[in-house]
């Protein structure tokens, strides 16, 4: 059982990962506009006769 | 075979475009049909380059430009401190700006403003924040030019919001940026003290043969809520010791309080019975404490949003363009624009004065009731009201129409001073008080009966159950609610203290002119001597001075004549006006101001002319009363009694006396001091009485009345001596609108039994020791969110029971 110890301190490095993106992201503004990229998400990409555009 | 019949049935045509209705000319195009050129043009525009998914990706998306003023004047766009002020990055020939385009409203909107690169090489990229309305543009100062920008916004229907305090946004973003860090870190710890609380759940937590485990737990807990303690409890903590320290008490006291105690004596146990303690409930404590008010704070800003931009009092301006006087909304007047301002009108925005020396009456702003005189080329501020004859001022900074509804709101009125027992402070205190003391009997109880976890699980969870936010909140946001609803009928109430006064009027008194009868239809004659040109000229001037009904019926039949420059500009309130063009003196007034006798000939209104010191005649005018204001007496009256106060004569009594159905209580030739005292006496009865006039003649009576209601043909008359403003063509649903503002009790009422039936049964289960503290802290936040919803449902619902527009 004393594998406990080792399995819980990995467990709280995966999670403090985890922490660490969130924290990052937040600050270079990613939950800023939540509402907008869901709308975005459903425009169609420009078919083949209109000039291409790859626009994330 | 029937042959079409020669009257053919007239279809409603849409316009492709923006889906309105097509009055008028109807503009074919492509085979398909625009409403007016600009919705066309806007259509070529995106056809020519590719656009037209724009279309398909919602019906009709575009705005209507039949309203869109043609010239607007964008030049000062070029000048490099404007620019330097508008973007906020800048990189080599790249430029970064943000603007606000409120006309936005659907994802074919946020499509075509994202693929503005297509329509000009120029532009790299722009992207869309839809819920603020904000668009950011990065374009190359090589290729195109910021006014170039502007303007093709406008040219496709997206014309920005420019102002130069953009600024100010991003200090909204950081607050809510440390509320994201502080539930991300609660959430953390949280999860992980709960998994290590697992054995403590299934089996008592001893570890029989590894006691050891036990500890390493106990203490890899204890460090995961140290974060949760110090950082993310923090709002609770500083807000609680704030409040102390005025002595005063408000709902985060129990709050930190549960924190605390169940923080110490976690620690306490851990550290000296080695058993596990309750860190788990207090960081579950923290991190749904947190999340509900984040979730809480979202759904008051969704409901704020809308409050905040539609409340505000559509004043409008009129602007000098070309020579020629055009009225304009103040929210499209900018920067260098110049604009008329008459005797008795409000300056709505910052300006330079143009013309030669005028009074300004500054009481609204400073409560300084001396009239200031101001020189040419001086800065008037917003708030003042014009006091002498006609000036013309520059716009000098943009105009802002919550300037002026705040101003409106600051003059404090001893007669709106609240009464009531519960007062937000009030409610704060006793709330807290009670709390504290239940949660402090509930915990004494169950150690006496010997239960010590019970007890404080109790202590803990009365301590976070109750919650007063309800109580504090719900006549906030259902007066709030309910004048964004009145405001889009076309009613303006000042604040609402206004709004619980109207709940008690009982009695109606009417001016006449302007009010139930409308300048823009009458008909007019003069009647006199032959005039010359120039003595029509003279005459004209004067009364384009004046925005008095009357004057201004007198100077539209006469706008083909020219202004002439008057001094002396003179007002007497419910007599005349008077003022001198070169050595004459003029006079337009009443028959008695200007001692003319009294003849039998009394059927229609007079203003009489006197040029220098000979009456030489006057102007006929036939009163037009105002669709539908039979219908609306008729209403009005089954539930109020009415009056009329009018300081013209009583030529029209008879037609009077049908739209109001009755003989009784018809007043004619009224001075103002008269209308003051007859209000003071119907008071004195015991009525409460609302003065429905234009304003200008009544402002004493305004004072006096109980509420008193400015009816405003075009939204530049803004008199700050009214609690509410209602537009002349909203004047037939007066009815509808007083019906509903008395139903305001009755949301009240609801909103806050559920609210306390809420704490009643959460502190009911919390006392006994049954509720969790987990379960606790996520009940308060539905509970606030849930009754804050139902009074913006319940306003809405009822604004639909009585017909008025949502």
């Amino acid at each position: 059982m004393s594998v406990m110890i080792i399995l819980i301190a990995f467990s709280l490095l995966l999670a403090g990962g985890f922490l660490i993106a969130f924290v990052v992201n937040t600050k270079k503004g990613q939950y800023d506009d939540v509402h907008t990229p869901s709308i975005r998400m459903l425009f169609d990409d420009e078919t083949p006769n209109n000039k291409t555009t790859t626009k994330n | 075979m029937t042959m079409k019949s020669s009257i053919h049935t007239v279809q409603e045509t849409l316009c492709y475009h923006c889906g309105e209705k097509c009055t008028g000319t109807v503009i074919q195009y492509d085979e398909k049909e625009f409403c007016c050129t600009g919705c066309k043009s806007v259509f070529e525009i995106l056809q020519n380059n590719n656009l037209c998914s724009y279309y398909t990706i919602t019906q009709n998306p575009g705005v209507s430009q039949q309203r869109a003023h043609v010239n607007t004047y964008y030049d000062f766009l070029d000048e490099p401190h404007v620019i330097d002020q508008l973007s906020f990055f800048k990189e080599g020939t790249q430029i970064h700006v943000k603007f606000s385009i409120p006309n936005m409203h659907c994802s074919s909107c946020i499509w075509l403003l994202e693929n503005l690169y297509k329509l000009n090489p120029g532009i790299i990229s722009s992207r869309v924040v839809f819920l603020e309305r904000e668009i950011t543009i990065v374009f190359d100062t090589k290729f195109v030019s910021l006014k170039e920008v502007v303007i093709l916004l406008k040219k496709i229907g997206y014309e920005p919001n420019l102002s130069l305090d953009d600024l100010t946004n991003r200090s909204v973003k950081k607050v809510n940026r440390a509320q994201l860090y502080k539930i991300g870190i609660a959430g953390f710890c949280f999860g992980n003290i709960m998994m290590l609380s697992l054995p403590d759940y299934f089996s008592d937590g001893v570890f029989s043969k590894e006691a050891y485990l036990n500890t390493i737990f106990n203490y890899v807990s204890l460090g995961l809520s140290l974060p949760v303690f110090f950082y993310a409890a923090q709002e609770f903590f500083i807000s609680s010791w704030q409040q102390l320290k005025l002595r005063k008490l408000n709902i985060d006291i129990p709050i930190a309080f549960a924190i605390v105690i169940t923080f110490v004596v976690s620690i306490y146990q851990i550290v000296v019975l080695n058993k596990l303690g309750f860190l788990d409930s207090m960081s579950g404590i923290v991190f749904f404490m947190l999340l509900g008010r984040y979730f809480q704070n979202k759904s008051y800003n969704y409901l704020t949003f809308q409050r905040n931009f539609s409340s505000y009092l559509p004043i409008a301006v009129n602007k000098i363009e070309n020579g020629k006087e055009k009225n304009i909304p103040i929210t499209d007047a900018i920067v260098g624009d110049e604009l008329i301002i008459r005797q008795q009108e409000i300056v709505a925005t910052d300006g330079i004065l143009l013309s030669t020396d005028a009074w300004f009456d500054y009481s609204f702003v400073t409560g300084e009731s001396n009239w200031i005189q101001k020189h040419q080329h001086e800065v008037i501020y917003a708030g003042a009201i014009q006091k002498s004859g006609v000036s013309h001022i520059k716009v000098s900074k943009k105009p802002s129409q919550s300037y002026i509804t705040q101003l409106w709101n600051s003059k404090k009125n001893p007669k709106f001073v609240s009464n009531t027992i519960l007062t937000t402070e009030r409610i704060n205190v006793y709330f807290s008080a009670i709390v504290l003391l239940l949660g402090t009997l509930a915990c004494v109880y169950w150690m006496w009966q010997g239960a010590f976890n019970t007890g404080l699980t109790a202590l803990v969870t009365v301590w976070i159950v109750a919650c007063p936010c309800a109580l504090l909140l719900c006549s906030t946001f259902t007066y709030g609610n309910m004048l964004s609803i009145l405001a889009k009928n076309g009613m303006y109430i000042k604040n609402a203290a206004v709004l619980e006064k109207i709940k008690r009027i009982d009695t109606l008194v009417f001016d006449k002119t302007g009010t139930i009868t409308t300048s823009n239809e009458s008909e007019i004659d003069f009647i006199g001597q032959e005039l010359t040109e120039e003595e029509y000229n003279q005459i004209f001037s004067l009364a384009n001075l004046s925005i008095h009904p009357l004057s201004k019926t007198i100077a539209n039949y006469l706008n083909q004549y020219n202004q002439l420059d008057v001094q002396d500009f003179k007002t007497f309130e419910g007599q005349g006006i008077e003022g001198s063009i070169g050595k004459y003196r003029i006079k337009l007034g009443s028959r008695q101001w200007l001692g003319v006798k009294s003849s039998d000939n009394n059927t229609f209104t007079h203003v009489f002319v006197q040029l220098g010191n000979q009456v030489v005649g006057y102007f006929e005018i036939k009163n037009k009363y105002r669709t539908n204001i039979l219908n609306e007496m008729t209403d009005l009256k089954s539930a109020f009694d009415l009056h009329l106060l009018s300081g013209d004569n009583d030529a029209e009594k008879s037609t009077l006396e049908q739209i109001f159905q009755q003989k009784g209580s018809l007043n004619f030739n009224q001075l103002p001091e008269q209308k003051t005292s007859y209000i003071k006496e119907l008071q004195s009865k015991g009525k409460t009485v609302m003065m429905i006039g234009d304003g200008l003649n009544d402002a004493n009576a305004f004072e006096q009345s109980d509420a008193g209601v400015a009816v405003i043909e075009s939204e530049n008359n803004f008199l700050p001596a009214c609690d509410v403003i209602l537009l002349a063509r909203s004047i037939h649903k007066l009815k509808l609108i007083l019906n509903y503002v008395s139903k305001v009790k009755v949301i009240l009422w609801i909103t806050f039994s559920i609210s306390i039936l809420y704490n009643i049964i959460g502190l009911s289960f919390a006392m006994r020791g049954v509720l969790t503290p987990v379960v606790a802290a996520i009940l308060m936040p539905i509970s606030t969110v849930s009754i804050v919803g139902l009074s913006y449902l319940l306003s809405r619902y009822f604004a639909k029971q009585h017909n008025l527009t949502t």
